[in-house]
């Protein structure tokens, strides 16, 4: 009897987690749970993108999402951000379930992604507005954060330009305003320096930080295996669609007996493929 | 839904769409200043040569012994000056000469035996003062006649009512408002209906495909407007942008053609070819009842085109989707368009064409509220179908979300990819290829000679050449056809459900012929062929054949590049509609239509084009056996009695119906077998 009672607790102890409405005992801010995604390609042929991914990210932490291309990167992050609906499994986004409550959960995410670029016709404030009202937010709130963020993130020069007119580093700068503007509580950030010169990219990576330091829970996705050593506190490896490790990098480090997550990321994936018989011996 | 949500993005698209230079010079530059300037140029060009023509003397060149006699005639005619020439004929091949005059026999003595002179007049039709002067001569020849015949007539002691036996007057009773709208309802719907194809065309494809194609389909995602939301302020800027660009090719349009007509007609106020504007009225009442009607109408071309063009990857590949869509938009206009069509209980359904129908009354003042009310609900009906069909596919991921490239556009093969099966484009563009095929070619060949003319149209336009464009562009022709043998319990099911599908399409067939006739040639035409030809030919070229062949390009090639792109159901319309339509004969359209889509339905839930060939033999094996009344003689006798008799024919149509729903609940369960055993 004692034991049915214990038990009974323990699953709803577990579901109160899952709804975060325990928030003394769990700051999880992001809770992906046995996330897995199937397409159907040609031939009626199920493609597995992503396989049962699991991982929290908690308030005020960086989360490195490390992988080749393909290796189902872009799939789970945009699953997260609810862009497309997970085959199975579930994704909590600051309490909110992201199946049942979508646009909830939009609300508290701030995404950027290679395919998500900026409206050509539009000048940065136009846009900057634009999405300041799809978010709901009051128009003089609007008006003072664009004016905020143009400070922090350098934008004077060309927030009255129209965005088909701006370099890169600009591009970027005006995507990051466009993420961060309506403050949400999840950043999610898939290879935000992907072809910026040095200085720009100094000025996101430390813009990052802040932000992590001001208590945004961020997902970081990137190529770039020293800014994941430099930023994140913990990485997860996605491989053929399944997280090969999961931890601190000093915990991967040691998993793996490397130094580097260069060399832990070659070394798991090479284990993966001989584990799945792919490559000869 | 959120409306505040739904009016920032309808503003943004708009704000948007208006900064594309494109967008502007499609919407406001080509009404305000290419008709203006095109129909005045055109029209100072034609007054100038008209005034030109006016002026000029007509060189009449005279042939033959009577000359002198028709100087006489001729020479108070005006503008007419006689030339003497040496060589005529060639004189007026170069242009020195204008008409030639030519009387063989002795127009005194003819005349005087009371006999009729015979004068040629040589001219060249291609050039306009050589047809100006024989309009000049003719009329003074008319004139010359009359006056000779009244010296015949006083001669003999005769009125002038001896000459003229019977006369008729020709009374028009339609006041001029109900002429000119007459003559305006013939083009006005078809322009309008063009007019919003053209609006909706550029804001449809730059919205949908051509944000995919920029980039920042996804970063609206990523915000909390619904999709739904997304949907409808893109469709309102669709739509808005729409009725503008509608309006003002319209009003420029309109008032151009009625200045120009203002100016030509005089000071007199005369129409123009019957043609007069100021008689036009058309009350405030109707031009509000034109654009209620007006408005569901530019809905429904709206969601199509905007549901198409979210179909494609980008923006080259949305305007190859609209383009059949757009041609087959004009069709139904251009079919309300012909002398005879009327609204009527079936036309009032049919969309576009009820709408042009509607105008039509309404421009010569005949329509009453009911078919208002009806042509209303089924434009609403069809305009609700279609933005719940463009929302539909908003939902799906995979297109939404679709970065695949699309077909090469050039003829190397090396650089055409492997692919499974067509890209939609190649499938719709399939439609008019076949379509333009059978109506030059297959017709042609078919009329030459019947049997030979329907194997080189089947197995060559229908079935070889789009097989050979799959082969050459390197698309899979066995996943593409579906060459899958299928399963013996469906291969059961066929019969039964086509032999349904027979009775059912009949009846409605035979309803529809109350409203639309069967063409008498063509009814003519099929007894000639199915008299000259004997049982086996007839099975052969009839069922054999198209069974192969037409279920080739429509089950196999046109419906592999929709199939799992689109809904089922939107498929399973839409190749059923093509079909229809590749029958050209109007009154075969909607009943093969119909057949069609059962035939699509069969073949997706399937994936057997095998069952689809065998539903088709069937259907046309049947119709072969009972012209040549070779069904066996108690089916024969049992179909006559059914027919003579309603309570039978109710009988039958109820058998009909239950046998149809029996098979499509066993297919279906077959079909979600499958299914269980894939997942």
């Amino acid at each position: 009897m004692t034991d049915d009672i214990e038990k009974e607790i323990e699953f709803l102890i577990l579901i109160l987690q899952k709804f975060n409405m325990n928030n003394l005992e769990n700051e999880n801010v992001i809770v992906a749970d046995e996330l897995s995604k199937t397409f159907l390609a040609a031939k009626n042929r199920v493609v597995e993108a992503v396989k049962k991914v699991s991982f929290s990210v908690g308030k005020g932490e960086i989360f490195g999402l490390l992988g080749p291309n393909g290796a189902g990167k872009t799939t789970l992050l945009r699953m997260i951000a609810t862009i497309i609906t997970p085959s199975e499994g579930e994704c909590f986004i600051d309490g909110k379930r992201s199946d049942i409550d979508p646009q909830g959960a939009r609300r508290d995410i701030g995404f950027l992604s290679g395919n998500t670029r900026l409206y050509g016709r539009l000048s940065a404030r136009e846009l900057l507005k634009y999405f300041g009202r799809l978010y709901s937010m009051e128009e003089d709130k609007i008006n003072r954060r664009i004016e905020e963020l143009v400070e922090l993130l350098d934008m004077g020069e060309f927030i009255d330009r129209k965005c088909e007119s701006f370099s890169t580093g600009q591009t970027q700068r005006v995507s990051i305003a466009r993420v961060i503007l309506h403050d949400p509580a999840v950043l999610i950030l898939d290879e935000p320096t992907l072809g910026l010169d040095i200085m720009t990219s100094r000025t996101i990576l430390d813009f990052i930080l802040e932000a992590k330091n001001r208590g945004h829970s961020i997902i970081y996705s990137t190529h770039y295996m020293t800014e994941a050593e430099l930023l994140c506190d913990r990485i997860g490896f996605i491989y053929d669609g399944s997280i090969l490790a999961l931890g601190p990098k000093e915990q991967i480090y040691g998993e793996t007996g490397t130094s580097n997550l260069k060399d832990a990321f070659l070394k798991l994936a090479d284990d993966a493929d001989i584990a799945k018989g792919e490559v000869a011996v | 839904m959120n409306t505040k949500v739904i009016l920032t993005i309808l503003k943004k698209e708009l704000l948007e769409t208006l900064r594309d230079k494109r967008t502007l010079i499609a919407m406001i530059g080509i009404p305000i200043v290419l008709y203006p300037l095109l129909f005045l140029g055109v029209a100072q060009v034609a007054v100038h040569e008209q005034v030109k023509l006016q002026k000029q003397n007509s060189r009449v060149a005279l042939v033959g012994d009577s000359s002198e006699i028709i100087k006489g005639w001729l020479a108070e005619t005006e503008k007419v000056e006689i030339v003497e020439t040496e060589s005529a004929e060639q004189d007026l091949k170069n242009g020195d000469v204008d008409v030639i005059v030519k009387i063989e026999s002795d127009i005194d003595e003819t005349l005087l035996d009371n006999k009729t002179v015979a004068i040629k007049l040589d001219y060249d039709n291609t050039v306009p003062r050589s047809q100006k002067a024989t309009n000049r001569l003719g009329k003074a020849i008319r004139e010359k006649s009359a006056e000779l015949l009244n010296q015949r007539l006083e001669k003999q002691g005769l009125d002038k009512e001896f000459s003229q036996p019977l006369r008729t007057e020709v009374n028009d009773i339609a006041p001029p408002a109900k002429t000119t709208g007459s003559m305006l309802g013939r083009i006005l719907p078809m322009l309008m209906i063009i007019m919003l194809g053209v609006g909706a065309f550029y804001p449809a494809v730059d919205l949908t495909a051509g944000e995919k194609e920029r980039g920042t389909f996804e970063t609206l995602l990523s915000t909390p407007a619904a999709k739904s939301e997304i949907v409808c302020g893109k469709f309102l800027a669709v739509f808005v942008l729409a009725m503008i660009t509608a309006m003002l090719n319209l009003a420029s349009m309109g008032l151009t053609i009625s200045s120009q007509v203002s100016m030509m007609a005089g000071a007199e106020g005369q129409g123009v070819g019957g043609l007069d504007i100021s008689s036009l009225q058309i009350s405030f009442g109707n031009i509000m009842v034109f654009f209620i009607v007006l408005l569901p109408l530019a809905f429904f071309i709206c969601s199509v085109m905007m549901g198409i063009a979210m179909l494609a990857r980008n923006f080259k590949e949305a305007q190859n989707y609209i383009n059949p869509f757009y041609m087959m938009i004009v069709l139904p206009a251009m079919y309300a368009s012909m002398p005879g069509v009327e609204l009527n209980a079936t036309t009032q359904l049919i969309p576009i064409t009820n709408v042009a129908l509607l105008f039509k009354k309404m421009l010569i003042g005949e329509f009453v509220a009911q078919e208002v009310i009806m042509v209303l609900l089924s434009t609403v009906f069809f305009a609700a179908l279609a933005l719940v069909g463009a929302v539909a596919i908003f939902q799906r991921e995979d297109v939404i979300l679709s970065q695949e490239k699309g077909m090469p556009f050039t003829l190397n093969r090396k650089a055409f990819v492997p692919s499974l099966r067509p890209t939609m484009g190649l499938s719709f563009a399939m439609f008019p290829i076949a379509m333009l095929l059978s109506f030059y070619v297959g017709q042609y060949l078919q009329t030459c000679d019947f049997v030979s003319g329907v194997i080189l149209t089947q197995y060559g336009l229908y079935a070889g050449l789009p097989i050979a464009i799959l082969i050459y562009i390197k698309v899979n022709v066995k996943e593409t056809l579906s060459l899958k043998m299928p399963k013996v319990s469906d291969v059961i099911v066929v019969p039964f459900i086509a032999l349904a599908s027979i009775v059912l399409v009949n009846l409605y067939a035979g309803l529809q012929g109350k409203f639309i006739e069967v063409p008498e040639a063509f009814e003519e035409m099929m007894q000639v062929i199915f008299d000259k030809h004997n049982l086996g030919v007839l099975i052969f070229v009839v069922a054999v054949t198209p069974a192969i062949c037409e279920e080739i390009l429509a089950r196999g090639i046109i419906m592999a590049g929709l199939k799992g792109r689109m809904p089922d159901w939107a498929t399973i319309l839409l190749v059923g509609m093509m079909f229809g339509a590749m029958h050209m004969v109007i009154s075969n359209i909607i009943p093969t239509a119909l057949l069609g889509m059962v035939i699509a339905y069969l073949v997706l839930r399937t994936g057997s084009i095998f069952v689809g060939m065998l539903f088709h033999f069937i259907n046309n094996g049947f119709s072969v056996l009972a012209e040549k009344k070779a069904l066996p003689e108690g089916l024969m006798i049992f179909l006559e009695n059914i027919e003579k008799s309603q309570g039978g024919m109710v009988l039958l149509v109820g058998v009909a119906v239950i046998v149809f729903v029996v098979c499509v609940v066993v297919i279906e369960a077959g079909h979600r077998k499958k299914l269980t055993v894939k997942s």
